[in-house]
């Protein structure tokens, strides 16, 4: 059975303090404050946020433009799903809390709502959108 | 089906299928990783369970199966797998099968499991339940040994994995599969023709816009051929079916192109679910009469 030579032992270490699952859902999530929230008339959520450009970016708009800061406003709008969770994140709740609120909500298995919310959540980190407590 | 829903729920334990190998596990166990011939089911400590299987050509010796399995870990965890006698329970439950018991520790895990071979399918599979602090599968695992079947003896096979529950005609294997937060498919064929089950959800949400025609138009776009009949077959069931082209060179064309020539997919809103649940087949060969509402009566979501 060639399947059985390529089982590998569960790996428990944790390479680079990333933290566990357990960890990451026992964080809270926290809004950046520099974000602005715009409602749209459908009831979607469109975000604004300020984005430093790449220093060499900066440079090449400052010379054609010779007033940039070297910051612009970024834009960001949320789908039906996505406004949602962005309003069950009040700073106090929990990632494992919003997971389950979002679950119940549309009748969703706890594993799938964590893959959906865990995904947003993460895509919303790396825009800078929000920081994990 | 629902009887056997309820009855699973009643106990809270639940029945696991996939690809021919199928078994009882408690609710809280959920499938963590799932390849065509392996699962890895895990609690909210860790993972609790990992199963793998393949079909044996030729000579299959339990012992050297186990050895190769020690000889694939590293260093610390070969020294620590070891042969052992299965728990009295475990053997007799699994009786029907030759089997080969063993069991590793490290620090912070452990496992048990067994190397099963069946004479009946020719399918050797190996089973492992691990240990960690706080959690103790091993006594669940009795039960789950005892669920356990490698092989279907009927016309149908039965598929359930995470919500969806479903019985293919035995003669379609499995091609490809999908689980992405949303959206599920698992794609079917056999020599005449190709069988998809496809899942969505929340369906309300996706909804919204359109009902069904409007999400079939938006992410599916079969209606937009012109070819294609659309059947409203109740408020909450739509049907498109495509045919063979009328004219000989549009036809040879697609023969030609290797398109299948007949297209038919059935959407349905499952309200009480949230769920949208769809079936589509795609062949050469018309679709026979029965075969699709078939799978339709026993393709659900629980």
């Amino acid at each position: 059975m060639g399947s059985a030579k390529r089982m590998r032992r569960f790996k428990t270490k944790n390479k680079g303090g990333i933290p566990s699952r357990v960890e990451a859902l026992e964080c809270t999530p926290v809004k950046n404050d520099r974000v602005e929230e715009s409602r749209l008339e459908n009831g979607e959520l469109q975000l604004s946020y300020p984005v430093t450009s790449r220093p060499w970016l900066g440079g090449f708009f400052r010379r054609l433009e010779r007033k940039s800061k070297g910051t612009y406003l970024k834009k960001l709008q949320l789908d039906a799903l996505g406004t949602e969770v962005w309003e069950l994140l009040d700073g106090g709740t929990r990632v494992r809390n919003v997971i389950r609120q979002f679950a119940t909500r549309h009748r969703l298995q706890q594993r799938e709502a964590e893959l959906a919310v865990t995904r947003f959540l993460r895509e919303l980190g790396k825009r800078g959108l929000i920081g994990l407590r | 089906m629902a009887d056997h829903f309820k009855y699973a729920e009643s106990l809270k334990w639940r029945q696991i299928a996939w690809n021919g190998v199928r078994f009882d596990t408690p609710m809280d166990w959920e499938i963590g990783k799932i390849g065509y011939r392996y699962l890895l089911l895990e609690s909210s400590s860790g993972p609790v369970m990992e199963v793998k299987w393949a079909p044996v050509k030729g000579k299959f010796s339990l012992r050297s199966q186990l050895k190769h399995l020690a000889a694939a870990q590293g260093r610390r965890l070969r020294k620590n797998l070891r042969e052992e006698k299965l728990p009295a329970e475990w053997a007799r439950v699994i009786d029907g099968y030759d089997s080969l018991g063993f069991a590793w520790q490290t620090d912070s895990i452990g496992g048990r499991g067994a190397v099963l071979y069946c004479r009946g399918c020719r399918k050797a599979v190996l089973l492992q339940f691990f240990e960690t602090t706080g959690q103790r599968p091993f006594t669940q695992a009795g039960r789950v040994l005892a669920s356990f079947e490698d092989h279907t003896e009927g016309q149908k096979t039965l598929w359930s994995v995470f919500d969806i529950y479903a019985e293919v005609p035995a003669t379609y294997h499995l091609k490809r599969f999908r689980f992405e937060a949303g959206a599920y498919e698992l794609s079917f064929a056999n020599r005449q023709s190709q069988l998809i089950l496809q899942r969505w959800g929340p369906a309300a949400v996706l909804l919204k816009d359109g009902g069904l025609e409007g999400f079939e138009q938006r992410c599916l776009g079969l209606s937009a051929k012109r070819s294609v009949t659309f059947k409203k077959r109740s408020p909450l069931t739509v049907e498109l079916e495509d045919g063979p082209p009328s004219g000989l060179f549009p036809r040879f064309y697609r023969r030609l192109q290797r398109y299948p020539f007949y297209r038919c997919l059935r959407l349905w809103y499952e309200v009480d679910k949230n769920r949208i649940l769809g079936v589509r087949f795609e062949g050469r060969q018309p679709i026979e009469a029965g075969v699709l509402d078939g799978i339709c009566k026993t393709y659900a979501t629980v």
